[in-house]
């Protein structure tokens, strides 16, 4: 009779530790894959969010100028760039890839920002090239004459951590390495020297999508 | 003199049937793009390949056809699609993270379902009454046919 008694209970707690396997990993699927909207709950607050991290390599080192490249030439001597090697430099990161459309409609104003505002404010603008073919990036920065620092991120996996939903995203980043910007959608010229402007001063600005042409509140 | 041909003929057709598998396993068989639509992902739109149609799957089918065009196997184009897009690219999910889900959870359902079956079945063999030889209700010979018996024997013997 014990012998059956430790048998059943074996059965039954193989069965309930298999459901409970089962209810664990469905829980957690259904963590990991809702996006998430914190980064623009805490800017809506008014609060600054740590960047997630990142190291990429980099697909074209373009033309930082001279006080830039003086902070960039460390990062850049391995061929691949992180977060935390940008500590110190506000930054403007902007995720894009070559078939998105959008992100063709914006690249002449993150050239245009990149060269009249940030620049010359030692605000560095960053783009990171996302689930994209090497050779149609290239032939993209060639094509919009973009000579800010690109990276590439071949999977996609910081437009997970900065739970990006879309093409193209920009992000604020102070010189303590906070999100204190988010833009949603293709930007325009102003959402661009706003979010500079954030950049520079560290004070958070509300998340603005690309319907809003308006400023970052 | 015929069976030394007959041996030459049969090592030299041995010779070359062994340099022929030898060759064929050097080149694998040539890459298609319909054979590796369905083995690859199109990143963006989170779909196999073959069933895409986005503007990026386009791109990827371009480029698998390029990589064809070279002359590249197809673990060689699965390669190249993986340093462009990363592992994501393949179709069969990763043993890590919750990409594991799909190497565990058949196991474990199966696991669910047989388990209590196996229980159940051997609960019932053990609670199954054991039949005992049937005792017969009345003595197989009876006391006649024994009288019988001892006087036939006595006759004979």
């Amino acid at each position: 009779v014990p012998r059956r008694r430790s048998a059943r209970f074996a059965g039954y707690g193989t069965a309930i530790g298999t459901s409970l396997l089962l209810a664990g990993l469905l829980g957690y699927g259904l963590l990991v894959q809702t996006p998430s909207d914190s980064i623009d709950d805490s800017l809506r607050r008014g609060n600054a969010v740590p960047a997630p991290g990142f190291d990429v390599p980099v697909l074209a080192a373009g033309r930082p100028g001279a006080a830039l490249e003086q902070k960039l030439r460390p990062a850049l001597r391995d061929g691949r760039v992180s977060l935390r090697e940008l500590a110190g430099t506000p930054l403007l990161l902007n995720l894009w890839a070559s078939w998105c459309q959008p992100c063709r409609a914006e690249a002449d104003h993150l050239e245009q920002v990149w060269t009249e505002s940030a620049r010359p404010h030692d605000v560095l603008l960053i783009g990171l090239n996302t689930q994209d073919l090497t050779g149609d990036a290239i032939q993209f920065l060639h094509r919009y004459r973009i000579d800010y620092p690109t990276l590439r991120d071949k999977g996609d996996d910081v437009s997970r951590h900065f739970h990006v939903t879309g093409l193209p995203e920009t992000f604020a980043i102070d010189r303590h390495g906070r999100i204190v910007a988010h833009i949603i959608g293709s930007a325009s010229l102003e959402q661009l020297r706003n979010a500079v402007r954030a950049a520079d001063n560290g004070r958070p600005a509300a998340a603005a999508a690309c319907g809003d042409q308006g400023s970052l509140r | 003199v015929s069976h030394r041909v007959l041996a030459a003929s049969l090592a030299a057709i041995l010779l070359a049937l062994g340099a022929a598998e030898h060759t064929g396993a050097a080149t694998p068989p040539r890459a298609s793009l319909p054979d590796l639509e369905d083995e690859v992902m199109c990143p963006v739109c989170g779909e196999p390949l073959s069933v895409a149609d986005s503007p990026q799957a386009t791109r990827e089918r371009r480029f698998i056809r390029r990589l064809i065009t070279r002359g590249y196997d197809k673990q060689q184009i699965k390669a190249a699609l993986v340093r462009e897009f990363g592992p994501a690219v393949l179709a069969e999910p990763e043993p890590t993270g919750f990409d594991a889900a799909a190497y565990l959870v058949p196991p474990a359902a199966a696991l669910l379902v047989l388990l209590p079956l196996a229980i159940l079945v051997v609960r019932r063999g053990r609670r199954a009454p054991t039949h005992p030889e049937p005792t017969p209700a009345t003595p197989v010979v009876t006391d006649a046919e024994n009288r019988r018996l001892d006087e036939d024997l006595r006759r004979s013997g």
